[in-house]
């Protein structure tokens, strides 16, 4: 019925139904697209939305039993010093892993965009792609292979007689630790490594899309490389970089396996969710938790909207 | 100012940055042949293929492996029909709103 709806030809006779979807292409639309509607706003929307009512919940402390009613109690929870603490550590934790990663991200993107084709593009894609096809676990114990005491890192700082150095890195306070897979360096470079992917495809699928010319007629008219890339790869890279960012921002806010098999003992969003929820049995505060990176996110895309972030999509 | 080769620091930053990310796959290669069973320790004492025949003899794995095909196949299916109903040509006039603006 749809197939002949879509038919540039008018429908065959006999078939009303098909006669009226091609009248009406609104109606066929709507038949089309209710199926994965229902489910987005079901399924989706639907879970959030119970996400949202339990977080204004609260959980007795004597019976251990949620009382349903409203209450803002559960909020204020949130703001007491250790909770808070959790909060601030996650979003500089994101804040810092994001930077980086636009950091890493941007000259893989852009020599794959510029200086690449064929084969090698090919073979960049599949460096870049290569790390989303094996298991997310595997690769967090890597890294701990790699950072712990008797891990690689230390083994090459030793050879290259460094060691000293890696003391003092791991001397440092506050981030430092006895050895990099129980710091919050490790933690660092394990969100880094992981989410590294979701920065680059954006930011190469928005620098692939910036005209040549525009560079060349940059330079033509006298910019310098510098000014080029300031005032005209960089603007026009922007929404790429967004995009990036809000992968890695909002994935680092979530992620609760991470900092528990590499990092410090101190908790992040994620982890206190799953205490919250699992043993605590507390799952308005671990409600009223997930609210704070969907929270941060709305107003981080709000932001970036306001910056004109996605004016050239 | 365009030319075919990238300048050089920019090479160095975007080798680095790959390296960076197939680095530790290498590693989780090298570590399926160690021959060390507890402590992290590099480099690998020794090399045997002990590992491969252990994983090929656990039921476990292979139940694990064949849920995961079973789950991936289904999903892969639904998302497939969900996804192809919702980004197809229209034809014009599906969406009276979207003739003003293209972008939100």
């Amino acid at each position: 019925m749809s197939l002949s709806g879509l038919a540039p030809a008018p429908p065959p006779a006999g078939s009303r139904f098909a006669d009226t979807l091609w009248r009406r292409p609104a109606l066929l639309a709507a038949l089309l697209l209710a199926l994965p509607l229902l489910w987005l706003v079901v399924v989706y929307l639907g879970s959030l939305a119970a996400l949202l009512v339990e977080s204004f919940y609260s959980l007795d402390d004597f019976s251990g039993v949620v009382v349903e009613e409203f209450t803002l109690a559960t909020y204020a929870q949130l703001f007491t010093a250790a909770n808070f603490g959790i909060i601030q550590r996650t979003v500089l934790m994101a804040a810092a892993v994001t930077l980086a990663s636009v950091v890493v991200a941007f000259p893989i993107a852009y020599v794959a965009a510029r200086y690449t084709k064929g084969a090698m593009k090919a073979a960049f894609y599949l460096a870049v792609m290569l790390p989303l096809w094996s298991s997310y676990l595997v690769k967090v114990y890597a890294w701990k292979l790699i950072l712990a005491k008797e891990g690689i890192v230390t083994w090459a700082f030793a050879k290259l007689h460094l060691t000293p150095v890696l003391d003092a890195i791991l001397a440092l306070p506050g981030i430092g630790g006895n050895s990099l897979s129980v710091s919050y360096i490790g933690t660092f470079l394990v969100f880094l490594y992981i989410w590294l992917p979701y920065m680059i495809l954006p930011m190469q699928a928005a620098l692939e899309r910036v005209p040549a010319n525009y560079l060349d007629a940059s330079s033509d008219l006298g910019a310098r490389p510098a000014q080029t890339f300031r005032f005209v790869t960089l603007p026009l890279a922007l929404p790429g970089i967004v995009a990036g960012s809000i992968f890695t921002f909002s994935l680092t806010l979530g992620d609760y396996i991470i900092p528990q098999i590499v990092g410090s003992s101190r908790l992040f969003i994620g982890q206190a969710v799953y205490v919250q929820q699992g043993t605590a049995g507390n799952v308005p505060l671990a409600a009223a938790f997930t609210m704070v990176p969907i929270v941060i996110m709305g107003f981080y895309l709000w932001g970036a909207k306001r910056a004109g972030a996605f004016d050239a999509l | 100012m365009r030319s075919d080769r990238p300048p050089l620091a920019l090479a160095l930053a975007a080798g680095a940055g790959l390296l960076f990310l197939i680095g530790p796959l290498l590693l989780i290669f090298v570590y399926a042949f160690t021959t060390e069973e507890r402590s992290f320790v590099w480099p690998p004492p020794g090399f045997t293929l002990r590992w491969f025949a252990v994983t090929w003899d656990r039921p476990d794995v292979w139940s694990a492996l064949g849920l995961s095909v079973k789950v991936a196949a289904i999903s892969t299916a639904l998302a497939l029909v969900l996804a192809r109903s919702a980004r197809r040509r229209w034809p014009a006039g599906a969406f009276p709103a979207a003739r003003r603006s293209r972008s939100w």
